[in-house]
């Protein structure tokens, strides 16, 4: 039997869903999270007699799709035909949620309402009357909390869903036949919908508080999204974090991590001293060495995961989106495309598929070429390296990171909007905000376990075969002979990487090493790290004995070669250039248009190409008192990539306008 | 010598277990190496 769970957004559905099967699908305390459906059996303890498929769908409002993620419920529940659906409906917000509770009743699959969150209604001082609602509505209606230990309620849904199968089900409200196409008509029996809702509302349900008072959220919200003071606490929030993850409580946890991997390292060199020497330097230096370089920047992942997580599940995050909402419409982009940017301070994927949750085209396109600015997970042993070996205080230089990352959003937002314009429709942002709560230590710690197991998956197997083949191509030139210490330059990662470190002098690092490593980024960001701990055999990127990152003058410093400016130029050279391939393929999906993805990834090359060339030249500048090496040339290479840009543009922008045109005379609407 | 063979072995096993990982994750579409979901229909190996 396939019973497909469906609802509001933010009502409770993966929770409930992640419970019945034992799974640990990604919840989060906002809209907008689960953007595919997913499918899994239900526990044993769940079933009785036979087995139960559950399908996880994500959140809509209702049947008519105003988003690709509200299509896939809608399409799913049309075409696919569950045997039963439950329907999560938030018994906070009864009137919103039994829109789409009557819209699934008139299907004909029998439904049964799990009026959910109702430890939150009773605290609130809502009452409601399950009996008279069931009676109303024609179908089960069963009080549950899937956030409690107890299952409350869970038991007794199944047990109803199974009692259900293969009955039909009548609908109390059946919408007239009308034009789907009239606006007016839609609105109409929208309408009509609405009032009939609200009737049985006002017989089922008593609330002891109007929505109209201000409740606890109300007052903390005044605060924390005020418009002055909120980007202010934001920006102090995100400092937060990552101090106590980059330079508190990370680099006190890894340096016990670095210094067994450092032991670990030295033993086996000394097992294999009478070795062949591919064989000592694949296993000690490119394996242990690399792999463990990046291994070594795990607690400072965890710890930086384990507080947005709190962060999340606390209510915040979602306020985030109200605080930036106005600065990102200035630029053409939606308040909600801050959901994918925080997304993506995780990961590019999941943050390139929640722009599904736009609804208008344009933006969702731009806000996917725009979300991998911000640094997600991956980039971040990257940031913590050049902070920690370069920059005394590395709390302020991820800080500087991510708020670039979120200036390039906006200054990207322009630049699409003078491309394409915004004269179509207006974006109206309405979203719903979560209680505050007091967030969960245990969601929060094996959200961090989940985040670790993904970091050590992707450590043991693509940056480890990278390090390998990185490893293979500095030891050996393309006669496959050994390279010698002082001619490392001859070796075949040299003879690849040293075209493209030519186009580097004027970004401060022209060096085959520094090319090197950010084209194995491409494949995964935390190959940067390992890449250069290859090439320049240092791995100990973390001082065993001061207990913190590496800093100031020091070995990784003079190993590299940098100064601190050509160091931070091409720390953001890796951060700002096009993500790793699968974020690439993730745009290529999700935007549709071989236009759009071409446009993304000059976007991106060009933004890092000229971010990394204006911070190395005017830091230079600052600091020497005269402009770097190659400030000619990389000034005509900039130069050109911008009128590239205006003349794309132009061509973009005069196929639009002839677009918008023929619409026009068509008389159609866009 | 001893060492060297075993190390050799070693080497194969760790570097084959990760291509085979690699592969298999990629077929199944699960173990998205970049959003790291743990099995499940990842949206972002879901082609």
């Amino acid at each position: 039997m396939r019973i497909a769970f469906a609802g509001n957004p933010n009502s409770g559905k993966t929770t409930m869903y992640n419970v019945f099967t034992g799974q640990n699908e990604k919840t989060g305390n906002w809209a907008g999270v689960t953007v595919g459906k997913r499918e899994a059996p239900f526990r044993a303890e769940f079933c009785d007699s036979e087995a139960l498929t559950a399908t996880d769908l994500p959140g809509a409002y209702s049947m008519s799709p105003f988003t690709p993620e509200e299509g896939i419920t809608s399409q799913h529940v049309r075409e696919e035909n569950p045997d039963v659906i439950i329907n999560v409906v938030d018994s906070t917000n009864l009137s919103r949620s039994l829109f789409f509770t009557t819209q699934l009743l008139e299907l004909g699959i029998p439904v049964v309402v799990a009026l959910n969150k109702i430890d939150m209604a009773e605290k609130e001082g809502i009452a409601i009357d399950y009996r008279l609602l069931s009676q109303k509505l024609g179908c089960p209606v069963i009080a549950t909390v899937s956030t409690d230990s107890s299952n409350r309620g869970l038991y007794d849904t199944v047990k109803a869903a199974c009692e259900c199968f293969g009955k039909g089900q009548t609908a109390p409200f059946v919408q007239d036949d009308i034009n789907l196409l009239d606006k007016n008509e839609v609105d109409a029996a929208d309408r009509k919908r609405y009032s009939f809702v609200n009737g049985i509302v006002a017989e089922t349900e008593k609330r002891e508080k109007e929505s109209s008072e201000t409740s606890r959220s109300d007052k903390i919200d005044a605060v924390l999204t005020n418009r002055a003071l909120g980007l202010v606490i934001f920006a102090l929030v995100m400092w937060a974090v990552f101090a106590v993850s980059q330079t508190y409580v990370g680099p006190f946890i890894a340096d016990y991590l670095v210094g067994w991997i450092e032991t670990f390292q030295e033993w086996v060199a000394e097992k294999l001293a009478s070795s062949p020497a591919v064989l000592t330097s694949l296993l000690a230096d490119g394996i242990v060495g690399g792999v463990g370089a990046v291994i070594g920047f795990l607690p400072l992942v965890m710890v930086m995961f384990f507080l947005i997580a709190l962060l999340e599940d606390c209510g915040y995050m979602a306020r985030v989106s109200v605080i930036m909402d106005p600065i990102f419409k200035r630029v053409g982009l939606s308040g909600k495309s801050i959901i994918p940017v925080i997304i993506g301070t995780g990961c590019g994927v999941p943050a390139i598929m929640a722009c599904r949750t736009i609804r208008d085209e344009r933006e969702r396109r731009a806000t996917a070429m725009l979300a991998t600015f911000i640094p997600c997970g991956a980039k971040i042993p990257v940031i913590a390296l050049f902070a920690g070996a370069f920059f005394a205080g590395a709390g302020w230089v991820s800080t500087l990171m991510y708020f670039t990352g979120i200036v390039l959003i906006l200054l990207g937002g322009l630049l699409v909007n003078a491309v394409t314009g915004h004269r179509f429709r207006k974006s109206f942002f309405i979203m719903e905000l979560p209680e505050y709560k007091v967030p969960s230590l245990k969601k929060a710690f094996f959200s961090m376990l989940e985040r670790a197991k993904a970091y050590i998956v992707k450590a043991a197997t693509i940056i480890l075969v990278c390090n390998c083949v990185v490893q293979l191509m500095q030891g050996y030139t393309w006669q496959f002979k050994p390279v010698s210490d002082n001619m490392a330059d001859s070796s075949i990662l040299a003879s690849i990487a040293s075209p493209f470190a030519v186009l580097f002098i004027p970004l401060g690092f022209g060096a085959w090493q520094f090319a090197a490593a950010a084209i194995t980024g491409f494949i995964a960001k935390e190959n940067v790290v390992g890449t250069l701990a290859v090439v320049f055999a240092i791995t100990n990127f973390i001082d065993t004995e001061e207990l913190v990152l590496m800093g100031g003058a020091n070995e990784v410093a003079l190993a590299m070669g940098l100064t601190s400016v050509s160091a931070l130029a091409y720390l953001m050279f890796n951060l700002f250039t096009p993500p790793c391939f699968a974020a690439i393929g993730a745009m290529n999906s999700e935007m549709q248009s071989k236009g759009w993805l071409w446009s993304a990834i000059g976007l991106q090359l060009c933004t890092g190409y000229t971010v990394a060339f204006l911070v190395y030249q005017i830091g230079t500048l600052i600091t020497e008192g005269h402009p770097g090496t190659g400030f000619a040339g990389g000034l005509a290479a900039v130069i050109v990539m911008i009128a590239a840009a205006v003349l794309i543009a132009k061509k973009i922008r005069k196929n639009f306008n002839m677009k918008y045109e023929l619409h026009e005379k068509a008389g159609e609407m866009v | 010598m001893t060492g060297t063979v075993i190390a050799a072995a070693v080497l194969a096993a760790v570097i084959g277990f990760a291509v085979r990982k690699i592969i298999k994750d990629r077929k199944r579409g699960s173990g998205c190496p970049g959003c790291g979901c743990s099995g499940g229909d990842c949206p972002g190996c879901r082609k």
